[in-house]
């Protein structure tokens, strides 16, 4: 159940790392982080370290691509950018998360005279 | 194809053994330096705001195993690690390895060879194309003799023509007198086996031929030009494999054949055993009389039909063939109808396996025994050795293991045993097997076509997974829940009633088990002793030699002329030295002959219809009886002149006179006959029962026939051209003495090959090598359990006098004596052997009686089997504890007080 749980969440947010990318273009991990966070409230406040494996698993996936490059810091820092790859899985997934959005906040509207 | 991407690059990154770890640190320092910058931003001091930037970042230790684990594949690098670590151990251990894999390997190593054997003659299907169409057709006379089945050529025309479900149907002949053919006109003669097919029989089993083609219609037609195929191993022998054999000619018995075809090299017939040439069997449907019977059928069904289908279509069938035709001269069909025939179809492969099923589960039942011994005795020394490393336990399960991680150690761990176990196993199955095959020769179908193939892999490991599982999960489920902590001590943990007791239980079920195993074993035991016991009828088997030879027409073609040759033979071989007397016969006792025919006795009244009792038929010359010492009881033996002079003789065996006279002296005198036309002929003799089925069948009724007759079975002349000769001599079965006996047919007739060179013993041999095989297999499997369970005891009694040490060494200081410290071993021994045995028995009460049809004279409860059995395991069984017992003895007190 536990492991259900994460895996739940590792989805999401491998949605949104896709998401920010999109619209922010290349980003270090500490820039994700910081955008994830300021936009989904406290998601990532208990543990900024779990955006790590996410990015990983994507860019095993091909759909970010990485490289070194300096930071607002001048200091070396990994630059995550969107791949084609990435782009057409995250309209894939943006749509497929609409419609079961949709679909469930149907479901929360109905009221218990529309079964009978 | 995401997964699968993911995981190919993790399979790169396992076989690069890349990490990055370098990667991960540089760029969790960058954020925690960005991090930090921002909260010095907002104005915290710079120490509190690394501390929060290291909070919010969250656990590093974790979030690296997260990423590590992204990188890798995680389940085959801890396998890896459990792979390497338990090797490790194991060779730390390495008498303790060695004994578990050789145990094992002896559990695995038998159950693997007898199932191969089991796989290869009963589960695997005939090697025809759909198999499961295949039928053996057969009709029984219900009324006479129900266990008799065959088919007749009436049955096969009618059949053949108005089955509605058979795609096709064929019947062979393959009784002993029509299956050896002379072949002649190569180098010397040889006598070889041939079977005699209709078209069908080929066609039906599917196989198309390696060269030529197979028989058609036109070949089987009456007066057809005679054609032959050649087996692959008889062109290979006779050809040299030269495939210009088809179309050549081949002398067989006198008739010039024309080869039209060679089987391939995997073809079988059924089972037979030495086929060199396949011949068409041409039947004449004008010429074809009702009452026929010494034929075998097999069909193949139309795709869909079932066996039952298809016995309800012979059923229907059967009164028209009672119709179709005339009946043989001497029967009514009336007589036919009273016989009551029925249909007897059975699935091709059954009638090829025949019973050999109940005796290979039995077999295969027993070695699984032998294997749960086994992996008994591998958990109880992996019990022993965890609880050794109880103390490592506990510390990985401090460190953070968590339990299924150590329980899939361990698992590992009994894994490494049992792959190495079955590898050894695998190497003992083959040589087994081996011997196996040896051991049974022909009493067991198919048994050719055995071998280590995939299936027995497969099998092999399917045992050794599951043994390993078995064994490993004891410990497991005693030990991976170790808490985390300081382990006790040592001596205490042994003690501990609860895990003594998963010790105990295991030998307890060693000793049951063994128990069974050596009861089946005594039960086998007693069954061969009465089979040995059992009086066969004829004298030393062992000092007779016996041979067949065939005269065929085209040699002496005068019928009369053939006794002449025959006692020509007779006495040329009664006057090699050392033999004592000789004698032939159409048949000798249990060489599988089965010549049955109703006799009828003149003084007695059968109702109209009514066919009397079938009798065994043997044609015999003078000095038969004689030469295998079968006991003349009344009346006289035959003479030549009775042959010659074609007098209407014959003689009965003993229980035939009792059935129908009383004694066998009220025989004498009384006349009997076989068809209605022909002459009565009167008994002259009755001689001793034999044994012609087996040992463990009753005898059957015997009539005896001079070997010349005149207007028998509805025949004027009657000759034996087969014949089975008989010598008794103290040198038979050596091959000077076969040579000597070949030089003495020679000098008769140089053209007659001779076969079926065989010492009586073979024969007698062979009818109880069925019994053999199992008491051999029963034993050897019996012998194992009680070496496996006898070790299994001593060890665990060992083990609990080694962890008793300093109770021993306190009770010898308040004065117990060595005698009291031996009964308090030998006790403990003593109460594990006879809850043992209480089991034990209990299971083989309900177990043995699947041995029952394989037992004769002893019944499958038999008390005093079970009761010896029982004394003489405990006797193995406390002497195993007297081992460790004597070690207890000679505890030093002061030794055992001072230890820790």
């Amino acid at each position: 159940m536990a492991k259900q749980k994460t895996d739940v969440r590792q989805g999401t947010l491998a949605l949104m790392v896709l998401k920010t990318l999109e619209v922010l273009g290349p980003l270090h991990g500490y820039g994700i982080a910081r955008r994830i966070e300021r936009i989904s409230g406290d998601l990532l406040a208990v543990n900024q370290g779990t955006l790590y494996p996410v990015l990983l698993r994507l860019e095993q996936e091909n759909a970010i691509a990485s490289d070194w490059g300096a930071s607002e810091n001048n200091r070396r820092a990994r630059f995550y950018r969107l791949t084609r790859e990435g782009r057409k899985r995250l309209r894939a997934e943006t749509e497929g998360w609409e419609q079961t959005a949709a679909i469930i906040g149907r479901f929360f509207e109905v009221k218990a005279e529309d079964f009978s | 194809m995401r997964a699968l991407r993911r995981f190919l690059t993790r399979l790169r990154n396992l076989a690069a053994r890349r990490c990055d770890d370098e990667r991960l640190k540089e760029e969790m320092e960058e954020h925690l330096a960005l991090q930090t910058a921002e909260n010095i931003r907002a104005g915290l001091p710079p120490a509190e705001a690394r501390r929060q930037a290291l909070l919010k970042f969250g656990a590093v230790e974790a979030i690296r195993e997260d990423y590590r684990a992204e990188q890798r594949i995680l389940f085959v690098e801890t396998l890896v690690q459990d792979l390497r670590y338990g090797l490790r151990t194991l060779r730390k251990a390495p008498g303790f390895a060695a004994v578990a894999v050789l145990t094992l390997a002896l559990g695995v190593g038998a159950t693997t060879a007898v199932f191969s054997v089991l796989d290869g003659v009963v589960l695997r299907p005939l090697p025809y194309p759909h198999p499961e169409q295949l039928v053996s057709v057969g009709v029984s006379p219900a009324a006479l003799d129900p266990s008799l089945r065959g088919m007749a050529p009436e049955d096969y025309f009618v059949f053949r023509d108005q089955s509605r479900t058979f795609q096709d149907i064929g019947i062979y002949a393959e009784t002993d007198t029509d299956r050896d053919v002379n072949v002649t006109g190569f180098t010397e003669p040889e006598r070889v086996h041939a079977l005699n097919v209709t078209h069908g029989v080929l066609s039906v089993l599917g196989i198309p031929p390696l060269l030529g083609r197979i028989f058609s219609p036109s070949d089987d037609s009456p007066g057809a030009p005679p054609t032959a195929i050649l087996t692959y191993a008889y062109w290979q022998r006779k050809f040299s494999a030269n495939p210009a054999a088809v179309g050549k000619t081949i002398i067989v018995d006198g008739v010039g054949r024309q080869v039209i075809g060679v089987t391939p090299r995997s073809f079988r017939f059924l089972d037979m055993q030495d086929l060199a040439v396949i011949l068409p069997l041409q039947l004449d449907r004008n010429k074809t009389f009702l009452g026929g019977f010494s034929y075998f059928g097999i069909a193949r069904l139309t795709p869909g039909s079932t066996l039952a289908q298809a016995s309800a279509d012979v059923a229907r069938m059967l009164p028209i063939t009672l119709n179709a035709f005339p009946p043989s001269p001497g029967l009514s069909v009336e007589s036919l109808r009273k016989a009551r025939f029925t249909p007897s179809l059975l699935p091709l492969k059954q009638d090829i396996v025949g019973n050999v099923g109940t005796l290979l589960w039995v077999l295969m039942g027993s070695m699984g025994i032998v294997l749960l011994i086994a992996c008994a005795n591998v958990a109880n020394l992996l019990l022993a050795r965890t609880e050794g490393r109880q103390r490592e336990l506990a510390l990985r399960a401090a460190l953070g293991a968590s339990r299924g991680r150590i329980a899939v150690q361990l698992l590992t761990e009994s894994a490494i045993l049992g792959l190495l176990g079955s590898i050894f196993g695998l190497v003992l199955a083959s040589a087994g097997l081996r011997f196996l095959v040896a051991l049974a020769p022909s009493s067991l179908p198919r048994i050719r076509d055995i071998g280590v193939n995939l299936p027995v892999l497969y099998f092999a490991l399917g045992m050794t997974l599951f043994s390993s599982f078995l064994f490993g999960l004891i410990p497991v489920l005693k030990h991976a829940g170790v808490r985390a902590g300081v382990p006790e001590s040592d001596r205490t943990l042994g003690l501990s009633r609860e895990r003594h007791r998963s010790r105990n239980l295991l030998v307890t079920l060693q000793v049951a088990l063994a128990l069974v195993l050596l009861i089946c074993s005594g039960l086998m035991i007693r069954t061969f002793r009465a089979l040995t016991q059992v009086d066969p009828g004829f004298l030393r088997p062992a000092g007779l030699q016996t041979f067949r030879i065939a005269i065929p027409e085209s040699d002496v073609p005068d019928d009369a002329g053939v006794p002449h040759v025959e006692q020509r033979i007779q006495d040329k071989l009664a006057n090699i030295p050392g033999v004592s007397s000789a004698g032939f016969s159409s048949a000798v006792p249990m060489d599988g002959d089965n010549r049955l025919d109703n006799v009828f006795a003149a003084d007695r009244a059968y109702a109209s219809g009514v066919l009397p009792p079938l009798r065994h038929l043997l044609f015999v010359s003078p000095g038969y009886f004689h030469t295998l010492g079968i006991p003349l009881i009344a009346g006289r033996d035959l003479t030549w002149a009775d042959t010659y002079n074609r007098v209407p003789v014959a003689l009965i065996s003993e229980n035939f006179a009792r059935e129908y006279w009383g004694t066998p002296a009220a025989a004498l005198g009384k006349r009997i006959r076989i068809a209605t036309n022909d002459d009565w002929r009167q008994i002259i003799g009755v001689v001793g029962n034999v044994r012609d089925d087996g040992m463990d069948k009753p005898a059957r009724t015997d009539v005896y026939w001079p070997a010349l007759l005149e207007k028998f079975r509805s025949q004027p002349l009657r000759v034996q051209r087969y014949a089975t000769f008989v010598v008794r001599s103290p040198l038979a079965g050596s091959s000077s003495f076969v040579k000597q006996i070949r030089q003495a047919v020679w000098s008769v007739d140089a053209n007659l090959p001779l076969a079926s060179v065989y010492t009586m013993n073979y024969f007698y041999t062979l009818s109880m090598a069925r019994t053999s095989l199992t008491l051999v297999m029963l034993g050897i499997a019996g012998a194992m359990a009680l070496l496996l369970g006898t070790v299994g005891l001593s060890g665990v009694i060992a083990y609990s006098v080694s962890l008793r040490t300093r109770e021993i060494g306190i009770r010898m200081a308040l004065g117990a004596q060595r005698r009291d410290v031996m009964r308090l071993v030998l006790g403990e021994g003593m109460f594990l052997i006879l809850v043992g045995l209480a089991i034990g028995l209990a299971g083989s009460l309900a177990l043995t009686r699947f041995l029952s049809s394989l037992l004769f004279g002893v019944s499958a409860t038999d008390p005093l089997t079970f009761a010896c059995v029982a004394v003489l395991l405990t006797l193995v069984a406390l002497a195993a504890c007297y081992i460790p017992a004597r070690r207890a003895m000679r505890v030093d007190p002061v030794a055992a007080l001072q230890h820790d």
